[in-house]
């Protein structure tokens, strides 16, 4: 700014900065008023601040430009990426996002490149799929089987469990609780169940049975022969009759199979069919204990045969001299047994024939002791 | 409000991920900051590039702003920045002959047949443009150094003092680059006082 007379007064920068501050009112209060005053005063800064003034009114003619749009939007999209609290989240998720791009190409670019092996796939694919949903229908058809299977067994259990077992035992063998209502009587299923469950009846049972039946078998031959001796027209006892009828209503014949299943039926087809037992029985006892479960040891048997011997033998025989004797031939035949000599068995066996046929017949051929040597024993 | 909050506030939002405190930080200042830039460098294509250029170091410094620093102090200083080395970047450019044809072709004009002469337009409009124009060389004819304190001061209405801040230099020596500016503008404008009388 050229320095003037009375520039000259105040000094040039003065002036000047007295110029500046008026013109942009960096001026406050008292301080703007002053410097307006001394402008006034003076023509040349008055001349001066007129001709800055102009200036300014020229410089606001210049018109504000705007900026394009797509600079906003690209700065928009940039502080979305960037922001300070983001910008950690969108770098892990690039991240990721490159990671399972990069996975995918490896696998499936393969695939994409041929075709043939994409359609190999799909119907591997297929396949497995029709594989999986096949074995799943088949475990579906196969379950509810099981589960009724498994249904019927529980409910066995459930009843062999629930019932008393004794209450149980008893209602099949018809003894002291043959009155008993339906509902607290085991059914005949519940008891087949139970047999089911505990492999058989219970043996001290079918032997009292057997017990009875053979008594009375005994009896019916002693009054058959006292009828040869003493006339054809003595009255039968009355319990031959009613042997097959006790053989038939027994409960445990039930549990007891095929076997006992021709117990039933007229007298002289009882006898028949307990005649044709007495051959078979030996065979038929000795397949069960080479069948069946845990034997009793044979000296067990044998205790067992000589109680259903003394059993026996304390009802029908009269001369006990002569029972006792054919007993002990019994148990003569028994140590013979057991030491394998069953040629001994088989010539005590004629004795004790001769002496009492029907010991023999009832008794003696059914000793399992003597089983192994009744090849050698005279059964007609 | 985002609206209504302060720069240096907006700018905090903006550093808890908050865009929209950016968004109305962009709208308050991208006009004027590229109008700076345009004035500066007298270019459209170069100010847009520089106003991309300032706020995308606005983003990425954001995480180490600080509140106690004057939001536009930091936003002008990165501009004023940004087109001093854009200045010094274009000094070390050949200089286009004014005679030259501006394309390859032997019909077009050169650069001299734009220069708006000092002939006076006959219609308003292009006394208006003319205006503009010798607004824009004169500008373009100041240094650099009172050219920046001359658009802060008379477009950006920015204090002297704050000037001094961005600049780096004292207050005084600000003033005294305006006084310069100020007296340099008004002799090369000096015949131009009566276009400007004449526009409404």
């Amino acid at each position: 700014m050229p320095p003037s007379k009375d520039t000259d007064e105040l000094g040039t920068d003065a002036s000047a900065s007295l110029l500046v501050d008026l013109l942009y009112g960096e001026f406050d209060g008292d301080a703007e008023v002053q410097a307006q005053e001394r402008v006034r005063d003076n023509a040349q800064l008055h001349g001066e601040y007129e001709s800055l003034l102009q200036l300014r009114a020229m410089m606001r003619e210049l018109p504000a430009e705007e900026p394009s749009q797509a600079v906003t939007a690209k700065l928009l999209h940039a502080a979305a990426i960037y922001a300070p609290a983001t910008a950690g989240a969108v770098e892990a998720d690039v991240a990721i996002g490159s990671r399972l791009g990069a996975w995918i190409k490896r696998y499936f670019r393969p695939v994409a490149l041929y075709p043939g092996l994409a359609a190999a796939t799909s119907l591997l694919l297929v396949a497995s799929v029709a594989g999986v949903l096949y074995v799943s229908g088949r475990t579906d058809l196969a379950g509810p089987e099981v589960t009724a299977q498994a249904r019927d067994s529980e409910s066995v259990m459930v009843k062999s469990t629930a019932s008393d077992p004794s209450s149980g035992l008893s209602a099949s063998a018809g003894l002291g609780k043959g009155d008993k209502s339906v509902a607290e009587a085991p059914t005949a299923a519940q008891i087949e169940a139970q047999i089911a469950t505990t492999g058989s009846s219970s043996t001290d049972e079918e032997s009292r049975n057997q017990n009875i039946e053979l008594r009375q078998q005994m009896q019916s031959e002693k009054s058959k022969r006292v009828r040869e001796q003493g006339g054809a027209f003595a009255p039968a006892p009355a319990t031959e009759t009613k042997a097959p009828q006790k053989g038939q209503s027994r409960p445990g014949a039930a549990g007891k199979g095929s076997r006992d299943r021709g117990a039933g039926g007229s007298p002289s087809d009882a006898v028949a069919i307990e005649l044709e037992q007495r051959k078979l029985k030996p065979i038929l006892d000795a397949d069960e204990d080479g069948a069946d479960g845990p034997k009793k040891p044979p000296d067990e048997d044998s205790d067992t045969a000589g109680q259903k011997k003394a059993n026996v033998s304390s009802g029908p025989y009269s001369d006990d001299g002569e029972a006792a004797r054919v007993q002990s031939l019994h148990r003569e035949a028994q140590d013979a047994a057991r030491g394998d000599d069953c040629g001994s068995v088989g010539r005590i066996g004629q004795r004790i024939r001769s002496l009492d046929p029907g010991y023999h017949r009832d008794v003696f051929l059914r000793d399992k002791a003597l089983v192994k040597c009744f090849r050698y024993i005279d059964t007609d | 409000m985002l609206r209504e909050e302060a720069d240096e506030a907006l700018m905090i939002h903006y550093q808890k991920g908050d865009v929209r405190a950016f968004e109305i930080l962009l709208e308050r200042h991208r006009k004027p900051i590229y109008n700076f830039i345009f004035r500066f460098v007298g270019s459209r294509d170069v100010a847009e590039d520089l106003l991309q250029e300032t706020f995308l170091r606005v983003i990425k410094g954001a995480a180490n702003y600080q509140r106690k620093a004057k939001f536009t102090t930091w936003l002008y200083t990165i501009a004023r920045n940004l087109c001093v080395d854009q200045s010094r970047r274009k000094k070390h450019r050949k200089a286009a002959s004014l005679d030259q044809p501006m394309t390859k072709s032997e019909d077009s004009g050169t650069l001299m047949d734009v220069i708006p002469g000092k002939e006076m337009p006959s219609d308003r409009k292009a006394v208006s443009r003319q205006l503009h124009q010798t607004i824009h060389r004169a500008l373009a004819a100041l240094p650099g150094e009172q050219r920046e304190v001359f658009l802060m001061r008379e477009f950006l209405n920015m204090p002297f003092k704050q000037i001094a801040e961005i600049v780096g230099i004292p207050e005084n020596t600000v003033k005294s680059r305006m006084r310069y500016a100020l007296e340099k503008l008004r002799l090369e404008l000096e015949e131009y006082k009566d276009m400007a009388k004449a526009l409404p």
